[in-house]
């Protein structure tokens, strides 16, 4: 476009971006604002619904063979249903939409200070293929034989033949569903890094961007460079499934390992997808909260980049024991006990900001903080098990699983939750509730570390994963192992009653509570220089910066932050 | 001004360029082309998976192809290729030629690549015609499967990349409703992917 | 006493030699299904997987650093 052009541009912008009817608003939206509020609330309504899935198979694991409770009977095909849905609904609909489409669709224009998404409709896309993913996945479940059993991994030839999975059609929704949905995230995805890359706003340099934005561009450049094989082999499955081609099937010439490497290209970098943007909130909150600047901008940027590149390099360690050659064992085990460094001096580079500085313990900060504590527990049990000598062991027990829980459930709901209090304000324009806030934290908190804790144990005497009914098994099928199963179940009962005041904080929140200002954490970051909520597009005047994003308690100054949009004072 | 949109194609980007908006400097690689390349890393990976497949399974089988499945037309094919090839040196003459402002002539040889690709399209449509007559079929060997996964994909691709090229063709010169010739950049990269991957998919393919 | 130094020496030594020869320390049950041919293209297929994307990511970084760096 030539620069004659601009000036009419900037006239038809402002009425662009006027009136706008109901369809088009909320139904049809262009606004990154209101895409990402539909991201986030289909991945909150699917939070419910894989929450339900654990809530009924820990029933079935506390109680074996009793009816549940608003669920019915567990038999072992269901088990296997639920456990299937759960891991792919939490991991793929869950922490994918929630932290990278809907907090990356809400804070990248705003934080780099643009008006909207430089490709729009293609974000309206993305969302809409999206929304149809998720709606043939619910159909999956009600199609004839019930939802797909086969493990989120899908592991051929379970999956792919109709006679040993006893799911015909249910895992062929379950992976058309898969596939569309990173078809959306591809298209998001480019979205993102193009907006990151080409819409900032004049002056704000490559070491101004907030973390957060770096840490979501980050992941889902790995996203973008991680899911091509898996899509290759969904295809692939997908035909063994339907056409009757025998890709993975090795009584006709196929191999199933082959499934696995393609399968878990992805689905580590898919790991460090999630965590990354969490990772990055969480910069962003700890920041605000302690008063001080970010310790290390650079440094944690660039351990992010290094988690990145190691991330393509560590992929095999999930096939320990599936039959890889042990000589390639070896050089996985290193490597994956390699990218816990860069990891391991992000974390340093958080703690670092917090000492020293004057902490409010406001709800996003405990939340925050939480994450580093859980997160932490995650990432040392990684190490044992990144080891092959001891993987070989605690292959498939509860101790792998407790291990993944305790890196997935900070980085999703942990995450999730820290994001939603923090920006609440700017995305509704009023505060939450800080009690409430707070008795959810603690009734989130501690029933997650009663959960999770004693599957550890379970794992180390021995537990393995995916059996529906420990009775068969003398061995764990004890008095003391089943009170452990009893005790977990009882803590998921407790977390999911705390979850209603949050429910009703956030709606009570949403329509009555108390106006929230611009600027109520006194953060410098640009999102919180427009209204609260921002109008349709995003800034009466568009911002220019003239610093980084982490200026708090700069000596000299009367404020002890310093927005990034503040013109400095010519003397 | 409404009816110059300098945007990709494809890549529909909001009415208004945001640099424009503030006083931003142009940036220097433009949107399309962005979005393009990052699309191109997954399409690069997606391939990648398919030829570790093939690398995989064809090193499970000793007997390659296996007993009673046809041979492949490498002699035709390779005539075809050369085709392809032919249609992505004149994409990137036309593109020189659109980069001069010689619209009408660019727009020319711009068609002409288009009519090589889609010879290729007919040409290799025939050859599975024949293929799929003598006996070579998804189902009749994993050999079969993996042909027509591999080829097919990329048979996907051309059409998807042919039909794009058409659309951004008719409305480059068109009265009504026309773009810049920077809003075609980015659909040219994609036909430069797709013809640059054929020769390894060929090779391994065609000739292991 | 030094009997038990010299059984100790040589568990090292036979440990040692072991460790030379991974195949024979092959610890999991399904390992030996694959021909020796499998295992390169895992191989390959690995390494091909593994760089292709840091390739790629990281000359388009370095590709439009440069061009920024034209502009100034």
């Amino acid at each position: 476009m030539s620069q004659s052009t601009s000036a009419v541009a900037t006239d038809t912008h402002a009425e662009h971006h006027e009136e706008l009817s109901f369809l088009y608003k909320y139904i049809l939206p262009i606004d990154h604002k209101i895409i990402a509020m539909q991201y986030i609330f289909t991945g909150m309504i699917m939070a419910i619904v894989g929450g339900y899935f654990a809530y009924a198979f820990r029933m079935q694991l506390a109680f074996p063979g009793d009816l549940v409770p608003l669920y019915g009977l567990v038999g072992p095909g269901e088990y296997n249903m639920l456990v299937t849905n759960h891991g792919t609904i939490m991991i793929f609909w869950v922490a994918m939409p929630v932290l990278i489409a809907g907090f990356g669709n809400y804070l990248i224009p705003l934080m780099i200070g643009c008006d909207d998404m430089v490709f729009p409709r293609l974000n309206r896309l993305s969302y809409q293929i999206f929304l149809v993913s998720a709606l043939v996945l619910i159909l999956s479940f009600f199609v004839k034989g019930g939802g797909f059993g086969g493990a989120w991994t899908a592991y051929p030839p379970l999956s792919s033949v109709a006679e040993y999975s006893l799911t015909d059609w249910g895992a062929s929704l379950w992976l058309l569903a898969v596939a569309l949905e990173f078809i959306s995230f591809l298209l998001g995805g480019i979205n993102f890094v193009t907006t990151a890359m080409n819409a900032r706003a004049p002056g704000m340099k490559m070491l101004d961007i907030p973390i957060a934005v770096w840490f979501i561009v980050v992941a889902v450049i790995l996203f973008m460079a991680s899911v091509g094989p898996l899509v290759a082999g969904a295809v692939m499955l997908f035909m063994d499934q339907r056409v009757g081609t025998t890709f993975f099937l090795p009584s006709a010439g196929g191999d199933p390992l082959l499934w696995e490497h393609l399968f878990w290209f992805f689905g580590h970098p898919e790991v460090y997808v999630v965590l990354l943007p969490t990772m990055g909130i969480v910069a962003e909150i700890i920041t605000v909260f302690s008063r001080k600047k970010l310790f290390g901008y650079r440094t944690v940027l660039y351990t992010a980049f290094a988690t990145g590149g190691l991330s393509f390099v560590v992929w095999a360690h999930h096939q320990f024991i599936a039959g890889i050659d042990p000589r390639m064992a070896n050089v996985f085990t290193v490597t994956t006990v390699l990218i816990s460094i860069p990891l391991a001096e992000m974390m340093f580079s958080y703690i670092a900001t917090l000492y020293g500085g004057s902490i409010e313990l406001k709800t996003p900060m405990l939340w925050a903080l939480s994450f580093l504590a859980a997160f932490l527990i995650g990432g040392v049990t990684g190490i044992y098990l990144g080891a092959s000598a001891m993987d070989v062991y605690f292959h498939d027990s509860y101790f792998v699983l407790a291990h993944f829980h305790y890196t997935f459930f900070p980085i999703t709901i942990i995450g999730m939750f820290a994001a939603l209090t923090y920006w609440f304000p700017k995305m509704f324009g009023r505060m939450m509730n800080e009690t409430l806030g707070k008795i959810h934290f603690w009734g989130t908190f501690i029933p997650f570390n009663c959960i999770f804790l004693p599957l550890f144990f379970l794992g180390l005497a021995g537990q393995h994963r995916r059996i529906y009914n420990y009775d068969h098994f003398p061995d764990l099928a004890t008095q003391e192992l089943q009170d452990i199963r009893v005790f977990a179940t009882y803590s998921l009962i407790v977390m999911i009653f705390f979850q209603l005041i949050f429910v009703y904080n956030f709606f009570h929140s949403m329509f009555k509570g108390e106006k929230a200002t611009e600027n109520p954490w006194k953060s410098n970051t640009l999102e919180w220089t427009t209204l609260s909520p921002p109008p349709h597009g995003n800034f009466k005047v568009l911002p220019t910066v003239y610093r980084g994003p982490y200026e708090y308690s700069v000596p000299g100054r009367d404020e002890d932050y310093w927005p990034q949009n503040e013109a400095p004072k010519k003397s | 001004m409404k009816n110059i949109s300098s945007q990709s194609v494809l890549l529909t980007t909001s009415e208004i360029p945001l640099y424009a908006a503030n006083k931003r400097s142009k940036p220097p690689v433009s949107n399309g082309v962005i979005g393009m390349l990052i699309f191109l890393v997954t399409e690069a990976m997606f391939f990648a998976a398919l030829i570790s497949a093939h690398m995989v399974i064809r090193a499970g089988l000793t007997e390659w192809p296996p007993w009673g499945q046809p041979r492949l037309a490498i002699e035709t094919t390779a005539l075809n290729s050369l085709v392809l090839l032919v249609s992505a040196l004149l994409m990137g003459y036309s593109r020189r030629l659109l980069q001069q402002d010689k619209i009408s002539s660019g727009r020319r040889w711009f068609g002409i690549s288009i009519l090589f690709g889609i010879f290729f399209l007919l040409s290799q449509g025939y050859e599975w015609v024949q293929l799929l007559e003598f006996g070579l079929t998804l189902s009749s060997s994993v050999y079969g499967g993996l042909f027509y996964l591999i080829i097919g994909a990329h048979a996907f691709h051309v059409i998807g990349a042919l039909s794009v090229l058409i659309y951004a063709w008719n409305r480059l010169g068109s009265s009504k409703n026309p773009i810049t010739p920077e809003a075609v950049f980015p659909l040219q990269i994609l036909w430069y992917f797709v013809v640059c991957i054929w020769p390894v998919l060929y090779v391994l393919v065609y000739l292991s | 006493m030094c009997g038990m130094k010299f059984k100790f020496v040589l568990q090292l030594t036979l440990v040692y030699i072991f460790s030379l020869l991974p195949e024979r320390a092959n610890a999991c049950a399904v390992c030996f299904t694959a021909t020796e041919e499998t295992l390169e293209a895992f191989y390959a297929t690995t390494i091909i997987l593994t760089l292709l994307p840091l390739v790629m990511v990281s000359s388009i970084v370095y590709w439009l650093y440069r061009k920024h760096r034209k502009i100034g």
